[in-house]
């Protein structure tokens, strides 16, 4: 039962006041984050980011699991208040609790979402503690051509199931492993793309990348929406119970349990996003319901099955990223710059080399489950009133933050620069519908496909012949070409049964 | 259509400019190891490529029904005035320090957001510029440019 061992001695690792305050913590952060349209978990973890990389590492990934529960239970809360989901898997929460908010049921809708993503998340954290070990069995024996090709594969994985097309998702993993280009080269030691930039020589720093990929589309977009003038209608939490009654929770198990299931396995796909697993457990429960009819209308089941599947997602998506090196979503491609900048490398041998950090994330993801079922149901209504802060003083606000911590790394005006750099081209990915994602994974990545690719080489008798040679990695590299030329592959089987049924 | 071709030209674009400044770099001048010049060639090729067939499959295929957000006018003026404002922060900062460059530009970003009612306005400025002052340059010891304010 190593799975156990690792669990346990994790939870006495993290039980320590600074732990379980940052922990707590992070939570608020994150439901705020969730609460705040145009904020996310994600955008929360790059602001903290640069704060969080000097503080004991337990301490630090603490808080980033408590920003992770917070900013996807806090999603569902504007999905049923506003209308408007916090985050974007929250979107099928508002299909039942928008409606249920304004029959005056808000109290209840909302005390739903605590419950639903507090079970989602606790049952999809026993699976990660449970599964994750099991597979970081299998990695623990790859070498380095395994581990460059499942880098291969990972990255088109990725950019493959990203929302927009598979040629732009690659094309934004080759842009990100140029960007990983730049800087000393890992081998010989000479600078490399540097343009005799003394700033270059580290390579592009990881911190200010990521703000600027991910806060400063989101500030830009959101100041576009501002100046639209638009309104926000909230519906108004009044007094009443909000914690759901055992018979209704009772009621709920079979839509919960589907729904953990179906979002835990859905995050543990990398590239499959958070909206897919809670619409499909909104369809499932649906087809299952005695009342098909009255979905949409306002019912519990529309919120038990929705935030369930969006919280196990979190558990779920850390399966790969744990294991494998892999993030399953946005939210863990962030967490993974985050381990990278903590000075950590997620990969194959992640579980091994680090399991006291595998321990303390297992621990702090639980601690963080209880930390937002009690600081939700004590706090909800309080929190709710941060809705009403103007985005007009919250998003100058932001744009400050980021400029310090992208400054505080280095003292640089040259990271300020950098992030806006990175700012741009997330903006114009967003817009023109290149996804991001590919692109953090290839500049996080990039290095570790580079070292491998030439440790495998340079200890190879055999030349390239080395990542044919070895199963496994032949195995990563002909999956990675079957994900590349699906499409068309796709197209050749279509062709073949029109001519088949004429 | 026309959108996609372009950004296929401009990844293909992208790709050149790549390729002319990766020229410089020492190879390990035999073929069968990987110099430090290698990852950066396979990348020039494959982004050569893919924009290219971006550009032509966008052109005659599939991805010429895509739609693409892209910026409107009114959006894209919009997003230059942030724009605008963030890099005038950025240049503004190391001249006149992060205090009169964080006042300024949380002033003007916030009432370019339609924040109209000013007293709010100028106090949520000043309230910020204070706070961010004491929490990071006094209490975090971050380095922030002093500017015109380096002897006071």
């Amino acid at each position: 039962m190593r799975w156990v061992k690792i669990f346990t001695f994790g939870v006495s690792d993290v039980l320590r006041p600074e732990v379980l305050l940052y922990v707590i913590f992070g939570t608020y952060l994150g439901l705020i984050a969730g609460i705040l349209p145009g904020l996310t978990a994600s955008f929360t973890i790059v602001i903290l980011l640069p704060f969080l990389a000097h503080l004991n590492p337990v301490v630090g990934i603490g808080m980033l699991m408590g920003v992770v529960e917070g900013g996807f239970t806090g999603g569902g809360f504007t999905a049923t208040l506003l209308n408007i989901p916090g985050t974007p898997s929250a979107a099928a929460t508002a299909l039942d609790g928008y409606p249920m908010a304004k029959n005056g049921r808000a109290g209840e809708a909302i005390g739903m979402v605590i419950f639903a993503s507090v079970i989602g998340g606790l049952l999809s954290r026993f699976v990660l503690v449970w599964a994750a070990p099991q597979l970081g069995k299998v990695t623990m024996g790859f070498g380095a051509p395994e581990i460059f090709a499942f880098t291969v594969l990972g990255i088109t994985l990725v950019a493959a199931f990203s929302e927009q097309s598979l040629l732009k998702g690659i094309i934004m993993g080759i842009l990100g492993l140029m960007f990983a280009t730049v800087g000393v080269d890992p081998v010989s030691g000479l600078p490399r793309l540097t343009g005799g930039l003394y700033q270059l020589e580290a390579g592009v720093l990881l911190i200010p990348a990521m703000v600027g990929m991910f806060a400063i589309p989101q500030i830009v977009e959101a100041a576009m929406d501002l100046a639209k003038g638009d309104k926000l209608e909230l519906i108004e939490l009044k007094g009443g119970r909000i914690f759901p009654s055992l018979r209704s929770m009772w009621q709920q198990k079979a839509n919960l349990l589907w729904g953990s299931a179906i979002g835990t396995v859905v995050g543990a796909i990398p590239g499959a996003s958070g909206p897919v697993a809670s619409f499909l457990s909104y369809d499932l429960a649906r087809r299952r319901s005695k009342y098909p009819e009255k979905f949409g209308t306002g019912i519990v089941d529309g919120i038990s099955s929705t935030e369930s599947a969006n919280n196990a997602v979190a558990g779920g998506a850390l399966i790969p990223l744990l294991t494998l090196g892999i993030p399953g979503d946005t939210v863990t491609a962030v967490l993974l710059g985050a381990l990278v900048v903590m000075g950590f490398s997620p990969g194959p041998l992640f579980m091994t080399e680090h399991a006291d950090m595998v321990s303390a994330i297992f621990a702090t993801l639980l601690l963080a489950n209880i930390a937002s079922l009690i600081v939700c149901f004590t706090t909800v209504r309080v929190l709710l009133k941060i809705i009403k802060v103007p985005p007009a003083i919250l998003m100058p606000l932001l744009t400050v933050l980021t400029v310090i911590g992208s400054y505080s790394m280095r003292n640089l005006m040259f990271d300020v620069y950098a992030m806006l750099f990175f700012g741009i081209v997330g903006l114009l990915g967003r817009r023109f519908n290149f996804p991001v994602v590919p692109l953090l994974l290839g500049t996080i990545l990039g290095p570790i496909l580079e070292v491998k690719a030439r440790v495998a080489l340079m200890t190879s008798r055999e030349g390239a012949l080395i990542f044919v040679n070895h199963p496994v990695s032949l195995a990563f590299l002909i999956l990675s070409l079957i994900i590349l030329f699906s499409p068309a592959l796709k197209l050749g089987l279509a062709r073949i049964r029109v001519q088949k049924s004429a | 259509m026309r959108t996609n071709v372009f950004l296929g030209l401009a990844i293909a674009a992208i790709a050149l400019v790549y390729g002319q400044l990766i020229r410089g770099i020492a190879g390990t001048g035999y073929i069968q190891a990987m110099g430090a010049d290698s990852l950066p060639k396979v990348l020039f090729v494959v982004l050569l490529f893919l924009g290219l067939l971006l550009a032509v499959y966008s052109a005659f295929g599939r991805h010429g029904h895509e739609t693409v957000a892209g910026f409107s006018r009114s959006e894209l003026a919009r997003v230059l005035v942030a724009l605008v404002l963030i890099v005038g922060y950025f240049i503004l900062m190391p001249k006149v320090g992060f205090d009169l460059a964080t006042l300024a530009f949380l002033i003007c970003f916030q009432y370019v957001l339609q924040m109209r009612k000013i007293l709010m306005l100028v106090t949520v400025a000043v309230a910020a510029t204070m706070i961010f002052h004491i929490v990071f340059i006094n209490f975090l010891l971050v380095p922030l440019p002093l500017g015109l304010l380096r002897n006071m």
